[in-house]
């Protein structure tokens, strides 16, 4: 299964992994399992229309969820990691 | 309890001034809030009899502790009239940042941040750096005895390399883009206990690059310029100026005055000018930038969509300017005021040179622009194949030879 990360603010809204297991195989389907299972947690993650607020950043296996469509796989041996808004510079 | 408190920049949640710096509410980031002073006269004389440095601001940063003696900020205010000439400006000067102590306008976020760290008792201070803030963050934590450890992208420039291990920085130089950097070190700064300026304590962090024009104003004589020409990389120290000039004014340091402030970037990374001259709202981060300007090479800036609502709030807009340009505006900079700066300063005098050019700026107009970064760390960049220079064995005649005297000078 699929590894989601999350960062120390979000982790009390999952039980307080750091990491869950997810079955989704892409975006949207990460979306429905992150609201069917952890209502609160898609509460902070997702907007009405189910695009990301603006202040969550998302990693899929390395690349920016910025550049990728809603049916963009997720594999049972891909990482989701998800941010607060990336700072730096 | 501090009169300053932190407010996320999404919800507007308000929270204490602790070392939390994302909303839990929104994930938003969070800012410092000061209240309004109650007397401006008593303030700006406290303001003047302080330090020579940036801590001559303390009534306006969120310090709690004593205040450093170090020698970081209040640097000079130059008068540009040979520069200005060219440009068909009158009142132009140049915020000379480029003699701060590791000779880069980091310095001043850093002094805060590692001031911040101290007093939230950590013992080592961390960042993502495109070079510039590596060497400020590892100088800062040798003056003030904490462990350093910095992360760079690995094609950086080799002074930029140098400096913090010369610093006594344990340096982490990662394959990939800044922006790539920047994202693995939002993943240590979940897992590691490390005062991460640019992260953890970025808060307090930006308030640093208030001082710029806290100081610009003072000297000017305590009022604002008509306009501001900045580079901008994640756009914290644009936006952030945005915050010093509304601040200012609340305090009753200056008079109320409409400031343009002007941002400049890269031709080869340029996410925030694209998207202004696009009209769009927020930008396209750029996956692969190419440019000499490495420290302004951030394809998805943090302050990125706040930077393009500032420029467009004040009436001001975000320029572009290629390589060949940037290194133009080096070499005027140098020849005609002195000034030594590394690409993102010859970013910043190009995006200059374009806005009085077009007319954007007026003649009259009392005009400053920021010389964030020093020359000397990035000599590659400089084209001198146009300078007049020659090699000659150690005689007269050979000097003769090589630079006759063109007229014979009478002696009276």
């Amino acid at each position: 299964m699929a590894k989601l990360r999350l960062p120390t603010v979000l982790r009390p809204l999952a039980d307080g992994a750091p990491i869950v297991e997810v079955e989704a195989s892409d975006l949207a389907a990460l979306a429905a399992e992150i609201r069917d299972r952890y209502p609160a947690l898609a509460e902070r993650l997702y907007d009405a229309d189910g695009a990301w607020r603006d202040f969550v950043t998302v990693f899929v296996d390395g690349e920016d969820a910025r550049y990728l469509d809603r049916a963009a796989p997720i594999t049972p041996a891909s990482e989701v990691q998800l941010l607060p808004a990336i700072s730096g510079g | 309890m501090p009169r300053y408190h932190l407010r996320c920049r999404g919800c507007q949640a308000t929270y204490p001034a602790d070392d939390k710096h994302t909303c839990p509410e929104c994930l938003g980031p969070l800012e410092v809030i000061h209240p309004p002073f109650p007397s401006s006269a008593d303030l700006r004389a406290t303001i003047e009899r302080g330090p020579r440095s940036l801590w001559r601001y303390a009534p306006l940063l969120p310090i709690d502790g004593d205040i450093p003696d170090e020698a970081v900020g209040f640097t000079p205010l130059i008068r540009a009239e040979r520069l200005g000439r060219e440009l068909g400006l009158d009142a132009l000067y140049l915020k000379n940042d480029t003699v701060n102590p590791s000779f880069s306008f980091k310095d001043r976020v850093v002094a805060l941040a590692a001031q911040k760290a101290k007093e939230f008792g950590y013992d080592t201070i961390a960042c993502a750096s495109t070079g510039n803030l590596a060497g400020a963050v590892a100088a800062a934590a040798a003056r003030h005895g904490l462990r350093a450890v910095v992360f760079v992208p690995s094609s950086i420039e080799p002074a930029k390399i140098v400096a913090p291990l010369a610093y006594g920085a344990t340096l982490v130089e990662v394959d990939g883009t800044y922006d790539q950097v920047n994202r693995l070190v939002a993943q240590v700064a979940e897992e590691r206990h490390w005062a991460f300026v640019n992260f953890t304590l970025r808060p307090y962090y930006v308030e640093g690059s208030k001082t710029l024009l806290f100081e610009v104003a003072e000297q000017l004589g305590w009022r604002l310029p008509d306009a501001l020409v900045i580079p901008i990389a994640s756009g914290a120290m644009y936006v952030n100026t945005g915050k010093a000039a509304r601040e200012l004014v609340e305090h009753g340091l200056v008079e109320p005055h409409r400031l343009r402030i002007y941002g400049a970037q890269p031709a080869g990374c340029a996410p925030v000018a694209d998207a202004f001259a696009s009209g769009a709202d927020r930008y396209t981060p750029v996956r692969k930038p190419t440019t000499i300007a490495h420290s302004l090479a951030i394809g998805a800036p943090a302050d990125g969509n706040a930077a393009l609502a500032l420029a467009r709030a004040t009436d001001a807009s975000i320029v572009s300017a290629d390589d060949d340009a940037i290194r133009d505006a080096i070499g005027l900079v140098a020849r005609t005021e002195g000034v030594f700066v590394e690409p993102a300063g010859g970013t910043t005098v190009a995006g200059l040179v374009q806005l009085a050019r077009s007319g954007a700026l007026a003649r009259d107009a009392v005009v400053v622009a920021y010389l964030t970064g020093n020359g000397f760390k990035t000599p590659d960049a400089v084209d001198v194949s146009g300078a007049t220079r020659v090699r000659i064995p150690a005689r007269l005649d050979a000097f003769e030879q090589a630079l006759p005297q063109r007229e014979l000078v009478e002696v009276a």
